[in-house]
């Protein structure tokens, strides 16, 4: 019987190793694959490169196993209007800098990602506060719509009280 | 894991010079997978009964609209499995004396190995066929 992997192993053992190690789920580590990783100084001088490589490395990763159910989910809207219309939804989402939700994901980073409590309200009103200009704030702070995209993202930041299931 | 991602991107356990860099390819990371999220969750019949709600043209349905459509497994499913990998990713390419302290934070909440095994079985059969 293997040991499955602790994860002090998993972090020792270095980004490639690592991702393989995890999509085998539970695959025994070698002592040379461990002892290798823990000398590769190189790797955490220059650390900040190798989490950036890792991030785009996984972005790639899943555009290119999601290309068929992307393909089939945007099969379905059809009609210059519609795609239209889709595509100015999707916009929301195009750029931490442009995009509607740019303040919001922007103060993820920086210091609401590590408040658990009261995270819905605050990116809630967040999100009403940098999407829309004052009078429209107003209007939305009436509507729930800022209650749904926080509840919304407190699931995503501090997990769901639910496991969520295999597919 | 999106609160511990934030812990360590807030941490000195990466160089400072080179933390806002990562933090912004975290930024547009998060917002290029929750794209492809939003891109497989699409409904066709929601999205054509929205289109005919008269709505269309409001900005706060439209967030309404793009939000309960994200709320799904999917999107569930492929955020963790980013917020998984950068966190190995970071564990692996913080400063050496820094290790000990991820560990404690990623073991105090439970993103133990079978829990990413988990996440990356539930991402396995999200995208098998393709």
């Amino acid at each position: 019987m293997s040991d499955r992997p602790g994860i002090v192993d998993i972090l020792r053992k270095g980004w490639n190793d690592a991702k393989d190690e995890v999509k085998q789920a539970g695959a025994s580590l070698t002592k040379q694959a461990l002892d290798n990783a823990i000398a590769s100084d190189v790797v955490q001088e220059q650390g900040a490169r190798y989490v950036q490589t890792a991030i785009v490395d996984t972005v790639n990763d899943v555009k290119e196993h999601t290309g068929s159910l992307v393909a089939e989910a945007k099969s379905k809207i059809v009609g210059p209007e519609n795609i239209k219309i889709y595509d100015q939804i999707r916009e929301n989402l195009r750029s931490p800098k442009d995009g509607v939700f740019a303040s919001v994901f922007k103060n993820i980073a920086a210091r609401v990602m590590s408040a658990a409590a009261g995270i819905g309200g605050w990116i809630g009103a967040t999100f009403v506060n940098t999407a829309f200009n004052p009078d429209e704030a107003e209007k939305v702070q009436a509507n729930d719509v800022s209650q749904i995209f926080g509840s919304f993202m407190s699931k995503i930041l501090v997990g769901r009280k639910k496991a969520p299931a295999a597919a | 894991m999106t609160k511990i991602a934030g812990q360590l991107l807030k941490s000195n356990y990466l160089e400072k010079s080179e933390m806002e860099k990562v933090e912004n390819d975290f930024i547009d990371g998060f917002y290029k997978v929750l794209r492809v999220a939003l891109d497989i969750s699409i409904n066709d019949t929601k999205f054509t009964e929205f289109v005919n709600s008269g709505y269309k043209d409001d900005a706060v349905e439209k967030a309404r609209f793009l939000i309960e459509t994200l709320d799904n497994e999917k999107t569930y499913t492929l955020m963790n499995y980013y917020l998984m990998n950068f966190l190995l990713a970071f564990g692996k390419g913080a400063k050496k004396e820094s290790i000990d302290q991820i560990q404690t934070i990623l073991a105090n909440e439970n993103l133990v190995p079978q829990g990413f095994a988990t996440v990356s079985e539930n991402y396995k059969n999200l995208t098998k066929n393709n």
